[in-house]
C-alpha cells in the first residue's frame, strides 16, 4: 500500500473552492490514479489548517460584532432590524469575496431575531455560531478524503519519544522558518517509521520541501526506514 | 491594567473552583443526601473541602492549572491530564488526604447513587458556566473590551458547556466503573483548567483557540446546515 499526505496549506486548497490550488489539491486525494493509494493526515497539520479557518472567520465576524456594538441601544432592540439591514446591505455591496459568507450571516441573525424575543443574548448566539461554524473545517476534510486517519505523537510511547529527541538532534542544523512545518514533518517521519509503507509528504511551500528532504538525509543511517519517506512540491503532481 | 474578560472570570473564580471540585469528586454534590443517610464522617470531610481558606482553594488551582500549559488534547494526553490531575489533588499538602478519603468512599457508595451525583455533579457544572458564558460575552458591549479575546472565551466556555452536555446525556446509559471520569467529562475538565490558566495569565488567547482547533468536534445543525457549509468557508478567502 502506498500512502500520501499533506500539508497544511494543501488542505486548506482542498477546502476553498477559489483556491489557486483547489484543483490539484482535490485531484491528489480523489483523482484516478489514487486508486490504491491511502490518505493519512497528521495532527498538527488537520489543528493548523483548522485554527487558519478559525483565525479567518473570528476575524470576519469580529468585524460584524465590532459594527453591532456601535449600534445604539441594540439590547432593547431599538431599531434593530432597520441597522442590521443598512449594515448588512453595506457589507454584501462592497462585492468582496465574502458577500455570499455575510448574506448567510444575515440569514442567521435574521432568523434569530424572529424566533428569540431576547434581543440581549444576540452576542451570545453570535459566538455559539462561530464556534460552530468554526467545526465544518474538519467535516470538509473529512467528507472529502473519507475514513480519515489522523496520525500523531504518542507521548506515552516510549518509541516515539527516544525517536523525535534522535530526529531533533540529528536535524538541529537545519532551520524551519516556520516551527509548525517542522512539527509537521516529524510527526509524518514518526508515522511512516509506524506503517513501514512508501509514504509521499505533498507541500505547496518549495522552501519546506529543500528543508524536509535535507532533514531526511541527515537520518539516513540512523533510521534504516527513512528513504520510505519522499517529500513532493505539489507542481510535481500532473493532473490526468 | 486586568482586560475587562479577565475581570469577569476574576468575578466568577469560585465557579471555577466549585466546578474542579464537584467534576473530579462528585461525592462533594451530594453532602445533602449523604447527611440524611447519616453518613456524619463523610459529610464532615466534604465540609472540610468546602470550608477550605482562599490561599488553598487557589494553590489547588494554581497547582492544576499548570498540568494543562502547552498540552494538546489528543486521546492519548487527555488520558494522560486525567491521572495527572487525580494524582496532584491526592498529592496537595493539607488537603490531598482528604480528596483520596473522599475517592475512597464515593466508590464504596452504590452504582445507582455514583451515577446520580455524578449527574447532579454534572449539571450543577453546566449551570455555572452557562452563567459564565453569559457574564464574559456580555462584557462585549463594553467599547474597550477585546472583541478577539471575549470571542474566544466565550466559545471556550461554550465548548465546555457542549462536553458538559454530552456527558450528562451520556452517564445516564452509561455503567459507572471506578473510573467514572469518562472522556467528555476530562476534556471539559481540561478547558475549565485551560481557561484557568488563561486568567492567570500561563497562557495566551492564542493557546485557547488553538485548544479548540484540535477538537474534533462536530458542527451542531441546530447552527449550521451542510448545505451552508460553501458559503461559509469563503471566509479562507480573507
Amino acid at each position: 500500500m502506498n500512502y500520501f499526505t499533506l500539508d497544511t496549506n494543501i488542505l486548506i486548497g482542498v477546502a476553498n473552492e477559489t483556491d489557486e490550488l483547489h484543483e490539484k489539491s482535490l485531484s491528489l486525494i480523489t483523482g484516478e490514479d489514487r486508486k490504491g493509494h491511502k490518505c493519512f493526515l497528521v495532527y498538527t497539520a488537520v489543528r493548523e489548517f483548522n485554527l487558519t479557518f478559525r483565525k479567518k472567520l473570528n476575524q470576519a465576524i469580529g468585524e460584524i460584532l465590532e459594527e453591532l456594538r456601535k449600534i445604539e441601544d441594540v439590547e432593547q432592540g431599538f431599531d434593530l432590524k432597520r441597522n442590521l439591514v443598512e449594515l448588512f446591505n453595506r457589507k454584501i455591496n462592497q462585492k468582496t469575496l465574502l458577500t455570499n459568507f455575510y448574506k448567510l450571516l444575515f440569514k442567521k441573525i435574521d432568523e434569530y431575531i424572529i424566533e428569540n424575543l431576547d434581543i440581549s443574548r444576540l452576542f451570545t448566539y453570535l459566538v455559539e455560531l462561530t464556534e460552530n461554524l468554526s467545526r465544518i473545517a474538519f467535516d470538509v476534510i473529512n467528507d472529502i478524503i473519507g475514513e480519515l486517519e489522523i496520525h500523531y505523537i504518542d507521548l506515552t510511547n516510549e518509541d516515539h519519544i527516544e525517536k523525535v529527541s534522535k530526529i531533533n538532534e540529528l536535524s538541529r542544523e537545519i532551520i524551519f522558518k516556520d516551527k509548525t512545518d517542522k512539527a509537521i514533518l516529524i510527526e509524518v517521519i514518526i508515522t511512516v517509521l509506524d506503517l513501514l509503507e512508501k509514504t509521499t509528504l505533498y507541500s505547496s511551500d518549495k522552501e519546506l520541501k529543500i528543508k524536509a528532504l535535507a532533514v531526511i538525509k541527515s537520518l539516513k543511517g540512523s533510521f534504516q526506514k527513512i528513504e520510505l519517506l519522499d517529500i513532493k512540491h505539489i507542481d510535481e503532481y500532473n493532473i490526468n | 491594567m486586568t482586560s475587562i474578560e479577565i475581570e469577569r472570570l476574576n468575578d466568577h473564580q469560585d465557579w471555577i473552583y466549585d466546578s474542579t471540585i464537584i467534576l473530579t469528586k462528585p461525592i462533594v454534590s451530594g453532602r445533602n443526601r449523604l447527611k440524611k443517610m447519616r453518613r456524619q464522617s463523610v459529610v464532615k470531610v466534604i465540609d472540610e473541602i468546602l470550608r477550605i481558606s482562599e490561599e488553598d482553594q487557589e494553590e489547588l488551582l494554581d497547582v492544576l492549572s499548570d498540568l494543562v500549559i502547552n498540552k494538546e488534547l489528543t486521546e492519548i494526553e487527555i488520558i494522560k491530564l486525567k491521572e495527572e490531575i487525580e494524582d496532584k489533588m491526592n498529592q496537595i499538602k493539607k488537603i490531598g488526604a482528604k480528596f483520596s478519603n473522599l475517592t475512597n468512599y464515593f466508590n464504596s457508595l452504590d452504582e445507582a447513587t455514583k451515577k446520580d451525583l455524578i449527574k447532579l455533579s454534572i449539571d450543577k457544572a453546566l449551570v455555572y458556566f452557562n452563567g459564565l458564558k453569559e457574564a464574559v460575552i456580555k462584557s462585549v458591549w463594553d467599547k474597550e473590551a477585546s472583541i478577539q479575546n471575549t470571542m474566544i472565551l466565550g466559545k471556550t466556555i461554550h465548548t465546555i458547556t457542549e462536553y458538559l452536555s454530552k456527558s450528562s446525556k451520556k452517564i445516564k446509559t452509561k455503567k459507572v466503573k471506578e473510573d467514572y471520569l469518562e472522556e467528555n467529562l476530562t476534556v471539559a475538565l481540561i478547558l475549565i483548567l485551560k481557561i484557568e490558566a488563561y486568567r492567570r495569565g500561563k497562557i495566551t488567547i492564542d493557546e485557547l483557540e488553538q485548544t479548540l482547533a484540535g477538537l474534533p468536534l462536530e458542527p451542531n445543525r441546530k447552527y449550521v446546515l451542510p448545505e451552508e457549509y460553501k458559503g461559509v468557508l469563503e471566509v479562507l478567502n480573507a
